[in-house]
Order: C-alpha cells, then structure tokens, then sequence
C-alpha cells in the first residue's frame, strides 16, 4: 500500500533489494536518507559528528537528537518513518584502512571534507557507482562521477564549510531530490545524468555542464588536506605485486592499503591516495613503479 | 571577445584574450577556488579561446 503511488513510476520491488551508502549526513546527507528511504531502499549511514542545535534548521534533526550520533538519530528517525527498510550506522569518520564500510550498491557522497571524497572516490573508481554533491550558501552541485572526482578538482581545493559560510535548507533539499533521482535510476539501470548539475536555488539558474575526462591528458597529483595526495594514472596495477614488495594493510577485490612511509590507497584502475606525505615522495614513489 | 562570468564577485566582462590562463591573471583569480566551464563544458586552464567563447569562473564549493 504505502508504495501504490511510486509503483506507477519506479521498480519499487527492485529497489527494496538494494542499498545506498551515505557518506555524511548533514544537511545533504540527511535530506537524502530521508528520500531513499521512502522509496524503500536499505541504507548504510556513516558520520563520526553528533547533532547541534545550529544544525536543526538546515537537517531534518529535532531538538531531541541533539548530542546524540547523527548516525544513531538518522536510523531511529528514518525506522519510524519505513520499518521495512535495513539501516546499518557507522558512527566515525571513513578511514583508509576500513573502505569496505562502503560495500553497497551505490555510495552517495554527503561529506564536507575533500580528503574523504577522494577516498571515496580511489574505493569506488570504476568498480562502484557513486554520486558527489556539495552544497553551500544557496548553491547546490550534484554530480555522477563516471571517471574520477579529479576531473572536476584539477588542483589544490579551498574548503569552505557550511559552518563557516552556512546554507539554506532548500538548497539541500534540492540538492538532495537531485541525488536520490539519480541513485533510483542507476540502481534500477535507467540511464543517469552525465553532466555536472549545478544550481543556485536563490537566483533559478540551473547549469548543465558537460565533464569530458578525455581532456585530462597526464597523470594528475592533487594535494588533499592534512599532506595528502590523490593520484589517478592512466593505466592498470598489479596489486598482487605491490602487496608483496609492501607490507599490506588491506586487500580486497581491486583495493590495496600499503605501509611504505605512510599508508597508500591503490585501486587496481590506476587510482592511489597517499596519507601524510609530500609532493616530492609522491613522485618519488610513482616513479619506483 | 571572449565572454566571461566570475560567479564569486557576480562579474561579467567582455575579454581579448589568448588562453584561460590569461584571463585568470587578468582578473586575478586562484586556480584553486574555481572550476572553469567554457561553453556548457568543464575546461583545463591551459585551453585556447576564441572568439565568441563564453567561460564561467564557478566557486569551488565543498560543504555538505
């Protein structure tokens, strides 16, 4: 009964197989384990922060969540609203040693934080779907990364938070009916968006902007925050290799976390993070390979 | 002419000029606070311009 409406659009049962993890769940975050679990789909929800009382005008917590996980909160929340739906919670920050808490049928970027966006993105490149949106002031960004995220952050990033610049509720909402959308139509195989979506609710423009990874020609190394380093070659690694010249920290399917110096993310694509280091290692250890 | 928006300072100018990167220097704008969209399509900073192009300077936003 209570799918009846979106039956008449959507595979309803093919969805309630599926599960989306979201990484972050503030004001984007939020809107969008709201929206997924309405139509049905089971939910892995991970953020390290507890809710504040400034976050109770642009996140959908009430006043009696406040202190508590935002993770714990969400799942109590999103159980009232669907039962029938699985929701498993992480209440801490995605490491490097522990991506496999991504395991899912598609991961929804949420967070305000680059460094963990790119590691999304070395656990995700070309193996699982994902969408990373941002959100700022009135500006909303939705996009599915059919390559890498370095083919729209080119250099270095300036962060600004949504602590410091604040946000709109409706710029998140919006974002986040953008999102959910999308994640329906690549869980249920309809064909997405490929463009950047990019809107500013306050003054009605809406973007479509064209991604071309084509045009990126040479390996790029794009510092992260806290000295790390994202680097997405062009070309396959071999893992098995690698995990025997380095003592390994993790192995599974097309990911390998390495000690050398420090710790190293590598998808087997050609995609690797490095953790607290600098550009001259980076270079150093790219060209051992 | 190249036709340029900065969305930072709400700015839109008419430019000559022979590459993005020239217009970035003209204008003052750092490399890490944009992405840069000419004509409906995300560009590298070394692109050729021409006539009649029209590129946006769009803020790099990361909050969630």
């Amino acid at each position: 009964m209570q799918y009846n409406r979106i039956r008449k659009i959507i595979d309803i049962e093919k969805l309630r197989k599926k599960t989306v993890s979201i990484v972050g769940l503030g004001s984007l975050g939020s809107f969008t384990a709201l929206l997924l679990a309405k139509n049905g789909i089971n939910l892995n929800l991970m953020d390290f922060d507890r809710v504040s009382v400034e976050n109770l005008s642009s996140q959908i917590y009430s006043r009696d969540d406040v202190k508590r996980f935002k993770a714990d909160a969400l799942k109590k929340y999103m159980k009232k609203l669907n039962p029938e739906i699985k929701i498993k919670t992480q209440n801490k920050k995605l490491d490097s040693s522990d991506l496999s808490i991504l395991d899912s049928d598609l991961v929804i970027d949420c967070t305000d934080d680059m460094e963990t966006r790119f590691l999304i993105d070395s656990y995700c490149y070309k193996k699982v779907p994902w969408i990373h949106t941002a959100a700022l002031k009135t500006i909303g960004l939705v996009y599915v990364v059919e390559n890498s995220l370095s083919d729209l952050y080119p250099s270095i990033i300036s962060l600004d938070s949504c602590d410091e610049h604040g946000i709109i509720n409706s710029t998140a909402s919006m974002a986040a009916s953008i999102a959910a959308t999308q994640a329906i139509k690549i869980l249920l195989n309809e064909g997405h968006e490929k463009d950047l979506i990019r809107f500013n609710i306050w003054n009605n423009t809406f973007d479509r902007i064209r991604v071309n990874p084509e045009k990126r020609k040479e390996a790029r190394i794009i510092k992260l925050c806290r000295n790390s380093y994202s680097v997405s070659l062009k070309k396959k690694l071999n893992l098995n290799m690698l995990s025997k010249k380095y003592k390994t920290l993790l192995k599974k399917d097309n990911i390998l976390v390495i000690k050398d110096k420090n710790r190293i993310v590598i998808n087997s694509n050609g995609y690797i993070i490095f953790e607290d280091t600098n550009e001259g290692e980076v270079k150093e250890w790219l060209r051992s390979l | 002419m190249v036709k340029v928006f900065v969305e930072k300072e709400n700015k839109r100018i008419n430019l000559r000029a022979k590459d993005i990167d020239e217009i970035m220097k003209k204008l003052n704008i750092n490399k890490e606070e944009v992405i840069i969209v000419k004509n409906n399509e995300l560009t590298p900073r070394n692109e050729r311009l021409k006539n009649s192009d029209e590129l946006k300077f769009l803020s790099v936003i990361s909050g969630g």
